[in-house]
């Protein structure tokens, strides 16, 4: 009985010790072991520290061991951006651990997204996690309520083609999507940098930090629609309410945190891939991507991903006020003018009788002051009571006005941005194969369809010819950078067009003798389009020019010159094109120079063009016109 | 709301970026304000994709220092009408847009009613926008008062 008694005994402390520990150790614990150990038993079985999911959540590209993250305060371990395991480890210790005071900088908060993911994919970790009180978190997500994501794309915007790249960042809906209610994850450099050419060198060099932001949509939509005139295209993706939310969580963990900006690779478009990632770690987007991240090219993977449900187009004031413009008669813009320039006696107003009419006259004088005070033609004060004028008569004629939002070709339709060409050229009997490679983006003389009407990019652009009977391969020329901005001018909208082009070409046009020269052009003039403003069907142009040139015996020549262009679009299958230059140098002994280049293109599909093209320099003593046949191919 | 500006200004201040210089205003014409694009810096800044300036992560920050409505109406249309103060003035005038109906939803106005809503606001644009300093707090105040 004693010993049974005594056996009772110890089994009745075993069993208060063993109550003591259920008490005081969460359950699953073995003694000795910390809720660490065993959340990291579980994990190693599960092997989450390998997983997609994981690896995504701290922004490490399934083809590389590193996060792209460069800013330690988004790891809980100092080689958390190269080791998974150990900063998976540090999270459950961190986790499990009481918060830190206030609870809104404690781990549980800071790191919502990892918290998150974690509770629902280790079974243990509800009973061994401590929870914080997330008040800042839970404002946030109760203000958002995020329902869907949008990735949204500003075009280019018109007269900068280099802005055609374009910028990308995500907006966050609410149920019954109201973009004007939603909040836009923008990912961007941080400078106040004024000067462009050191905002270019550093940051492709990688010199500013990016950050991420969250603003309400209307902030983005006054910079790209108003400050910059930019057409905006807004793509929904396919997330579910539990991926807008997992979206919104991953954003708050970054919120602060920086990595350095690259222009090229590691820019906003990148980025966001790896968010989305993050919320679909079953995704790879960000593996085997190039030395240049075009926002088109993401868009383009996304679409290929089945993550883009539908698109909306959101035009920018200049594109509304051109096609208003496009719907008016001379003397109906000029009565719009009148009006905004305060030009006019109330009573003498010539007001068109039709009150639809009328109505389209103080709408685009609405929109033109909004563009006004966009570029600073007027100033505030001189805004306000013109607005409200305006506006108030435009009250008073009753009756709702058109949309102007018909969505023009969208940026995805257009050729791809790496182009390929073979060509075939005869020069004075002789004939010579061509090949020509250009990484990106757009030139004039591609199919324009998707995008900005007269703006082209083009980014080194390489040509050799492999001469037939030489058996000789030699270099056409290398174009490192052209950019041709041929904006419309109209009666409310009167940009400047103007072009920019450097690089190595035979040093007299058309004369293949193994003489190169590099050129820098630059122009600036007018462009003016026939038919409607808005199709730009056929558009003409001059420019005056400017030109320096590397001459022989290390000499610099500086020439004055003009171009005169036309390009006429008759279908979306044909182009014409005839670009004609001439040259003055400034010093008497150097030659004077002309090219004429007409160019016939057939767009035979979306990614392939053929083109004929004759360039002649006449009045050149020695040169032969020559003739080309090439394939283009993008990809 | 006041938790809400509490938590925008946390949220701004720990940034360490709390640039204000293009508050977004409460009066016409704020919504639009030119920007220091220099050509130069459009051609050589804009090829890349980068951006500068505000990088706040502010739920709320159209509304900060904004006069308050005499009305009680929520913190989101409060925010609402004064980030959009220029858009949603030519919406009501031309009796259309995404403006006018995102107020519409903000102020519970069923489909039924819209037509109706959006008439009596075009009717009364002069009464709302009395004045070229028209702030957003007197722009929500007499559309209560409208309807």
């Amino acid at each position: 009985m004693t010993a049974v008694q005594g056996r009772g005994g110890l089994s009745y402390a075993l069993a208060l010790a063993w109550l003591f520990c259920l008490l005081v150790l969460p359950p699953g614990s073995a003694f000795g072991q910390t809720s660490t150990d065993v959340l990291w038993a579980q994990a190693q079985e599960k092997k989450l520290a390998q997983s997609p999911a994981w690896r995504a959540l701290l922004h490490y590209p399934k083809d590389s061991a590193q996060s792209l993250i460069d800013d330690p305060a988004f790891f809980l371990t100092p080689d958390g951006h190269k080791n998974a395991q150990t900063e998976l480890r540090a999270a459950l210790t961190a986790f499990t651990s009481p918060p830190s005071t206030p609870h809104d900088d404690a781990a549980q908060c800071r790191f919502i997204a990892r918290y998150n993911w974690l509770l629902l994919n280790l079974p243990l970790a509800e009973s061994h996690f401590v929870a914080a009180d997330c008040a800042q978190w839970q404002a946030l997500r109760a203000r958002l309520k995020p329902d869907s994501v949008t990735l949204v794309f500003p075009d280019g915007h018109l007269n900068s083609p280099a802005s055609m790249f374009g910028h990308t960042l995500l907006r966050i809906d609410q149920p019954n999507a109201q973009p004007l209610l939603g909040y836009a994850v923008n990912y961007a450099a941080q400078t106040d940098e004024d000067n462009g050419f050191l905002f270019a060198y550093n940051g492709i060099t990688g010199k500013y930090k990016g950050f991420y932001s969250l603003l309400p949509y209307p902030e983005k939509l006054r910079e790209y629609r108003f400050t910059e005139q930019r057409d905006i295209w807004e793509y929904r993706l396919t997330f579910t309410p539990q991926e807008s939310e997992r979206l919104l969580e991953h954003s708050w963990e970054l919120r602060n945190i920086f990595s350095y900006y690259y222009f090229f690779d590691k820019n906003c478009s990148y980025k966001l891939l790896a968010m989305i990632e993050a919320v679909r770690p079953q995704l790879d987007l960000l593996s085997g991507l190039g030395v240049a991240v075009i926002p088109t090219d993401t868009i383009r993977a996304l679409k290929d991903n089945g993550l883009i449900a539908r698109h909306q187009y959101r035009p920018s004031h200049v594109s509304v006020l051109n096609r208003m413009q496009a719907a008016q008669s001379s003397v109906e813009l000029q009565t719009v003018k009148n009006i905004v320039d305060l030009k006019f006696d109330k009573k003498n107003l010539s007001l068109p009788p039709e009150t639809e009419h009328r109505r389209l006259v103080y709408d685009t004088a609405a929109e033109f002051l909004q563009y006004q005070l966009s570029r600073s033609d007027i100033s505030l004060e001189a805004f306000r009571p013109r607005y409200l004028e305006v506006l108030t008569a435009r009250s008073q004629l009753g009756g709702s006005s058109p949309d102007w939002r018909q969505a023009p070709a969208e940026p995805t339709t257009a050729h791809a941005s790496h182009r390929l060409s073979l060509g075939y050229v005869t020069q004075d009997g002789a004939q010579a194969a061509t090949l020509r490679l250009r990484p990106a983006y757009h030139g004039l003389e591609d199919r324009p369809q998707g995008f900005l009407s007269g703006s082209a990019i083009s980014f080194v652009d390489l040509g050799v010819r492999i001469d037939d009977s030489k058996q000789q391969v030699r270099l056409d020329s290398l174009q490192l950078l052209q950019i041709d901005s041929l904006a419309a001018r109209s009666t409310l909208v009167k940009p400047l067009s103007w072009r920019l082009a450097v690089g190595i070409q035979p040093s007299r046009p058309l004369v293949y003798d193994d003489r190169y020269r590099l050129a820098l052009d630059g122009g600036a003039g007018y462009t003016v389009t026939l038919g409607s403003l808005y199709t730009q069907q056929l558009m003409l142009y001059g420019l005056a020019q400017a030109r320096v040139a590397s001459a022989q015996n290390q000499q610099t020549n500086l020439s004055l010159g003009m171009r005169l262009g036309a390009q006429w679009l008759p279908t979306a299958r044909w182009g014409l094109s005839l670009i004609a230059d001439a040259w003055q140098p400034l010093r008497s002994d150097q030659e004077r120079e002309s090219l004429v280049q007409l160019d016939l293109a057939w767009y035979a599909a979306t990614h392939r063009a053929l083109h004929l093209s004759l360039k002649t320099a006449p009045g050149m003593a020695g040169t032969q016109p020559q003739v080309e046949l090439r394939h283009n191919w993008f990809y | 709301m006041k938790k809400f500006i509490a938590i925008a200004a946390l949220a701004s201040l720990s940034s360490g970026a709390f640039a204000q210089s293009n508050n977004i205003g409460c009066g016409l014409g704020t919504e639009i304000m030119a920007g220091k694009n220099t050509l130069l810096m459009q051609v050589l800044g804009a090829t890349t994709n980068g951006t500068s300036g505000n990088q706040t992560f502010g739920i709320s920050s159209g509304t900060l220092g904004c006069a308050k409505p005499a009305n009680f109406v929520s913190a989101e249309m409060q925010q609402f009408v004064a980030g959009n103060m220029d858009a949603l003035a030519q919406d009501i005038a031309q009796g259309r847009g995404e403006a006018l109906e995102t107020l519409g939803n903000l102020m519970n106005v069923p489909a039924a009613d819209r037509a109706t809503f959006e008439a009596k606001l075009q009717a009364n644009f002069a009464d709302i926008y009395a004045a070229a300093s028209v702030d957003s707090s007197t722009v929500i105040d007499k559309i209560v008062a409208t309807l």
